[in-house]
């Protein structure tokens, strides 16, 4: 026969909750938060449980799996990761345009002073040219 | 007209990127079955990955015709785009694995859409550094890689077809209704919009940067500068 104390367990545990969903709103404002409910059991079930390995090991399946559900859900409904991923984007397009406009910079600074030099080498040449064409101040170097 | 083209995009684009966040997060009704706010992550990750792979044609196309050509121009736009390609891929992985670790609770797996997707992204990091440090010759070395990365596309894209594993269907975007269709369809424009933008100004700048290049050469020539 199966051990069915886990799922009595469990079953208890529903049962509770849906007659606590199930109860009518109040239309008086609710009292100061009650001191938290401990069953007079509990002594008892935890030495029943430090005997029972079966019974130990059966409920902590059924709450291992609860709990994943529950982390699961956190994760899901968590805004932390919409916040990472656009986070994410700005960033990297930010980066990428931040380097495009440097490397823009550097590039027109370097440009401008390459054409420059070479104009002013090419206006040089073309003066140098010119004087030692004959007859238009070629003597004048000697 | 194309002096005032970036500009211009520029504006279109900011309006836009303006109006789509405003309503990813203030209009757009909120995916309550199933991964609540995760889901607004959809709005750039999709669009981002068409544009990826619009970056990846924008290369190889270019790149293929310029070694049929030589032409450099070619080369100038297979370089912007490139480059491009890179971010937007970064951008689609990382976005990705954060929908991932909130929809199946892991940062990575290799499944398959993710295990092309990042082999079409490092093949086009491969293509940045061998432009970069590959030396003489490296143009059309990174031509072909170009190419090759162009053959992962449809891989990529229909590997959800191929291959069901836990990657949403490539049609998951057409099933969207009422605001998340109107969001998704704007932030997808806007996307297209931040594509050209980006891929005009970086086309222009690598022009510039052959234009360098030549008057280096000519500056060399002209015994200006040392070698």
């Amino acid at each position: 026969m199966p051990n069915l104390r886990p799922l009595l367990v469990v079953l208890a545990l529903v049962i509770g909750s849906g007659g606590a969903a199930a109860q009518p709103a109040q239309s008086t404002p609710p009292a100061a938060p009650a001191e938290p409910y401990h069953s007079p059991m509990r002594e008892q079930c935890g030495q029943e449980l430090r005997k029972d390995f079966d019974w130990q090991a059966n409920i902590t399946d059924v709450y291992e799996v609860v709990a994943h559900e529950k982390a699961a859900a956190k994760i899901q409904r968590n805004e932390r990761h919409v916040f990472i991923a656009y986070g994410v984007i700005w960033v990297l397009v930010a980066l990428f345009v931040g380097m495009m406009w440097l490397r823009q910079g550097k590039l027109n600074a370097e440009i401008k002073r390459l054409e420059a030099e070479l104009r002013r080498i090419e206006d040089e040449d073309r003066k140098r040219q010119d004087q030692a064409k004959p007859g238009k101040g070629a003597g004048d170097h000697e | 007209m194309k002096r005032y083209l970036v500009p211009l995009l520029a504006v279109l684009v900011a309006c836009g990127l303006a109006w789509s966040i405003y309503n990813i997060f203030y209009v757009a009704e909120l995916e309550a079955t199933q991964l609540y706010w995760n889901q607004k992550i959809l709005y750039f990750h999709v669009p981002f990955a068409f544009m990826l792979f619009a970056a990846v044609f924008a290369c190889g196309i270019p790149a293929g015709i310029y070694l049929k050509t030589r032409n450099p121009r070619f080369d100038d736009i297979a370089n912007a785009a490139a480059e491009l390609a890179v971010v937007f891929g970064a951008v689609v992985l990382i976005t990705g694995s954060v929908w991932g670790r909130a929809a199946w609770g892991v940062w990575w797996t290799w499944e398959m859409r993710l295990t092309t997707s990042l082999l079409l992204w490092l093949v086009m990091v491969g293509y940045v550094l061998v432009r970069r440090f590959g030396g003489a010759g490296a143009e059309r070395l990174s031509a072909g890689l170009a190419v090759f990365a162009m053959i992962d596309v449809p891989l990529v894209y229909f590997s959800v077809k191929f291959w069901n594993f836990l990657h949403p269907k490539a049609e998951v975007a057409s099933t969207l209704v009422g605001t998340m269709k109107t969001t998704f369809r704007m932030s997808s424009l806007t996307m297209i919009g931040l594509f050209l933008l980006l891929l005009v100004a970086r086309v222009a700048q690598a022009r510039g940067e052959r234009q360098l290049r030549e008057l280096r050469e000519r500056g060399l020539d002209a015994g200006i500068l040392e070698p």
